[in-house]
């Protein structure tokens, strides 16, 4: 049985200036799929991440989230829909500790006012408790325990980009938006991070989009490839499919011969 | 729980380890007895709850067809679960079989299948995977069970696989139907029956089950309590593996003194969970240990100059005091008495608190020699740490008293015969001995002569009545006059001296008398020769210089006073150059190519041999550029007593 749609992209198009970035991409992920998005340097990948989580306004296209239109919506919305992200360079707060960054990110479910912060009693505490116990899982489920009070700032970068899928976590997103979480890493690293995004969708469900240019862990974990190519998508499907399309091959490899 | 079952059981003497905890419950249980910090937070569990988890486990494993007489395998941290299992097998009748975490599917299935192990608990999907890798291999084994449920979502399907709670629970519904049916069954143990197999990690062939008994854990544990007394307010941090004796022994201390056991949360958090418990007792391997002391230093080093003045004071008056108090035995005067007030307040007590240690009355290790460097400055900052000596087979054996001297792991305890054999090797005679190797009669009998068990550790008596270790037996070397030595021990000896890098003893049969090559430690023997005002140039010229000859000096005849007469470093050189591994001399775990050193410095050997007092060395030199030119040097050769 086919899974209800958690997005779709229609005929997104976008450019700059005279560069066209995206030129009307259609894209579908269903509920509690795992899709990559790869393509060379320069695809319009990441311009994607932007335009659906909100920080470009596309040209022209629908974006639909759970069957709502939310093409014009402002970020911070989409980002209370349940969108969440984890981006390329780290988004953290560096002064403060790892507990604390993964706390900002439950700030949505907050909803105690000042004066009971003031004197933290009632509702404030009783919130503070609950949320810490959420950000706590969370700390367990990454493993993140030995840093729990450090300052994420002093962390190594493997560890800091753990702390920002924790993050974006914290937030309960229904879609993960991954905007390459291995780039930079080691071979173990790299290791430890495709198991924690394994985990993440199987124990919690979360559909994602996962932009990535190690094909080894994109073959290895996801279950549909979209391949951009200079703004346009050439491929959409299964990982051995998309690997065996000549249009793709040529894309990364180079056409042979018809430049002439 | 039943009447009747009370009534089987307190006439019962308290002579296995789940009637203790059935004891500890009775007495008092909503006494905390264990702590396991998870999400962030220390929960408590009182004996109640200990007692009826490991009741309710048991049950479960009884429906699901553990008997009498067999064995549970269980491999994960240390977590109460894993204690809670060997428990509930012990109180069916049946055994526990320790595992190590970093064992790998093949040593799983030997212990496992060696073990007729039919049941096996593991921690989480990683110690799970081993199991399952092999588990054809394993017609025995009727269930797996985790008590960590992450990514086990997808195990589901797999018939073996049932979580601690699921059995936990079916346990529960089973003691409603049946109310002391637990307590009937505890009652049957008896203290001779197999509490544990630990198997030893054989360094020659398979690796050996030693089948331990209730009553070796207890009166080991009791023992123990004579040199270290436990008391019932004192924290514990369980870290080491309690598939090791010696946790095993501490765990039984926890059920006899009602200590309270804490798990840390990771094994990455231990340095924090530390601190945050600040235990009373302290069980921690050499390097960790060492660990402690490199990590003040280090911060001490990036500290600015009033801390490091205040540090280095303090550091000062605190060697100062345990020196008087350790090695001369002796109330320190007053004068130093009171600095020691003052250092103690401004430094030594928050270098103890930082640590964890501020309440730690007690510190060992065990396993391998730790540096004198790293016992006195664990007394200067006032913990005192000490060594502990113990097999499998028998333990413990001998621990370090109020005073820990280094290279040695202190007298026997009491109750425990300690006897150098002829041929110096280490005979344990105690009232309670480990019941032999499963299956393997042979090697039990080897080990077990006429109520001695013969450890295969070379070892002899120092004159204040410290058991010293020298080495395992078929690692000794004998000399011409058939006296015995261990080249590795000396080495190490030499190497506690702040002055030497590394050292090679050379003997054999051929030979009478042991000589020493010996690296010095440059920065420091320089250091000391700038002090005196011994000028020198290089590391050649300052290794040739008399002074520095009879600095060393008194560093070989402090290690030869512990030696036999007869097997003494009779005489020494100090090389020119330290050993290298890029001219193959040393290999590149650093550890010292004996024959291929022995060929190379021969003409230096057969002078010391011959009784001459230099010998000149061509020594090859290469430079930077590629170029390699002959160097000859003068190196003496120097005497010791």
């Amino acid at each position: 049985m086919e899974k209800e749609l958690c997005l779709h992209v229609q005929g997104l198009s976008l450019s700059f200036g005279g560069v066209s970035a995206l030129q009307s991409i259609d894209l579908e992920v269903r509920e509690g799929e795992l899709v990559a998005l790869i393509g060379p340097n320069g695809a319009g990948k990441t311009c994607l991440l932007n335009c659906i989580n909100g920080f470009y306004k596309p040209d022209s296209g629908r974006i639909l989230y759970k069957g709502r239109d939310i093409t014009s919506l402002p970020l911070h919305k989409r980002a209370h829909l349940g969108m969440g992200r984890v981006f390329q360079g780290i988004q953290l707060y560096r002064g403060l500790s790892t507990l604390d960054n993964l706390m900002a990110g439950r700030q949505k479910f907050f909803k105690y006012n000042v004066l009971s912060a003031l004197w933290f009693m009632g509702r404030a505490k009783r919130e503070e408790i609950q949320q810490r116990r959420v950000v706590e899982k969370i700390i367990d489920f990454l493993e993140i325990e030995h840093v729990r009070k450090k300052m994420v700032g002093e962390l190594p970068y493997g560890l800091r980009k753990r702390i920002d899928l924790g993050r974006a976590l914290a937030m309960e997103p229904e879609l993960l938006l991954l905007d390459e979480p291995m780039a930079g890493m080691n071979l173990e690293e790299k290791e430890d991070m495709a198991r924690f995004i394994l985990d993440v969708h199987e124990e919690r469900g979360i559909s994602m989009i996962l932009v990535e240019h190690d094909m080894g862990v994109v073959m290895d974990i996801a279950q549909r490839v979209v391949v951009l190519d200079f703004g346009r998508k050439i491929a959409d499907g299964t990982p051995q499919e998309v690997s065996r399309d000549p249009e793709v091959i040529a894309a990364y490899l180079g056409q042979k011969g018809t430049q002439g | 729980m039943g009447e009747k079952g009370k009534e089987a059981l307190t006439a019962q003497e308290l002579d296995t380890l789940p009637k203790l905890l059935w004891a500890n419950y009775r007495e008092n249980p909503f006494l905390v007895a264990m702590r396991k910090k998870d999400l962030g937070i220390w929960n408590p569990l009182t004996w109640e709850d200990c007692y009826n988890s490991v009741k309710n486990f048991a049950l479960g494993l009884h429906l699901l067809g553990f008997g009498p007489g067999e064995r549970l395998s269980i491999v994960g941290d240390n977590d109460p679960q894993w204690y809670f299992a060997e428990l509930a097998a012990q109180a069916l009748g049946g055994a526990a079989v320790g595992l190590y975490i970093d064992v790998i599917p093949s040593e799983v299935q030997y212990i496992v299948d060696h073990s007729d192990s039919t049941f096996a608990v593991a921690k989480d999907q990683e110690q799970c995977d081993k199991l399952l890798e092999v588990l054809e291999k394993l017609p025995k084994l009727k269930k797996i069970i985790y008590w960590d449920p992450k990514g086990m979502r997808s195990y589901g399907s797999i018939p073996q696989i049932i979580s601690f709670e699921e059995v936990v629970d079916l346990g529960s519904r089973h003691e409603r139907e049946h109310p002391g049916l637990f307590e009937k069954m505890l009652a049957v143990g008896k203290g001779r029956d197999t509490a544990v197999l630990c198997y030893t990690s054989g360094t020659t062939g398979l690796p050996k089950g030693a089948l331990i008994s209730h009553d070796f854990l207890i009166k080991g544990a009791r023992k123990f309590a004579l040199v270290k007394p436990w008391q019932p307010t004192d924290e514990y941090l369980s870290f080491v593996p309690l598939a090791w004796i010696a946790e095993q022994l501490f765990m039984v201390g926890w059920l006899l003194w009602k200590t309270k056991v804490n798990y840390p949360e990771s094994t990455e958090t231990i340095q924090e969970n530390i601190r945050e418990i600040g235990p009373h007792f302290l069980l921690l391997g050499p390097r960790q240990w060492q660990g402690l002391v490199s990590m003040v230093q280090m911060k001490m080093n990036d500290a600015g100059l009033l801390r490091r003045w205040v540090y280095k004071v303090s550091m000062g008056i605190g060697y100062r005091v345990s020196h008087y108090r350790f090695e001369k035995r002796q109330t320190p005067p007053v004068f130093w008495r009171l600095l020691h007030k003052l250092a103690d307040h401004s430094c030594l007590l928050h270098i103890r608190d930082q640590l964890g240690l501020r309440r730690a009355r007690t510190g060992l290790t065990g396993g391998s020699s730790l540096g004198p460097d790293v016992f006195r400055w664990f007394q200067a900052i006032g913990v005192n740490i000490g060594e502990a000596y113990g097999l499998t087979e028998v333990n413990p054996v001998a621990m370090h008293r109020e005073w820990a001297k280094a290279g040695t792991v202190g007298p026997p305890v009491p109750g425990v015969e300690v006897k150098i054999s002829e041929e110096g090797e280490v005979w344990i005679r105690s009232d309670v001995i480990f019941d032999g190797y499963h299956k393997q009669p042979e090697e039990t009998a080897q080990i077990v002569q006429d109520g001695w068990v013969k450890t295969g550790d070379a070892g002899l008596f120092d004159e204040n009545g410290h058991l010293i270790i020298l080495d395992r037996m078929k690692d000794m070397l004998t000399l011409r006059g058939g006296e015995k030595y261990s080249p590795t021990y000396i080495e190490n000896r030499l190497k506690f001296s702040p002055y030497v890098k590394d050292a090679m003893v050379v003997g054999g049969e051929k030979r009478d008398f042991l000589f020493a090559i010996i690296n010095m430690d440059f920065d420091n023997v320089g250091r000391w020769a700038e002090k005196k005002g011994i000028s020198y140039t290089t590391f050649v010229d300052l290794s040739q210089k008399k002074e520095v000859y009879e600095l060393i000096q008194k560093d070989v005849e402090r290690v030869n006073k512990d030696l036999p007469l007869k097997a003494r470093v009779k005489k020494f050189s100090l090389l020119h150059k330290e050993f290298d591994p890029d001219e193959g001399e040393l290999t590149k775990t650093r550890k010292l190519r004996r024959a291929f050193l022995e060929n190379r410095y021969k003409a230096m050997i057969q002078a010391a041999y011959a009784g001459e007092e230099k010998v000149v060395t061509e020594a090859e030199v290469k430079y930077r550029d590629g170029r390699t030119a002959a160097v000859s040097t003068e190196i003496r050769i120097w005497g010791a007593q």
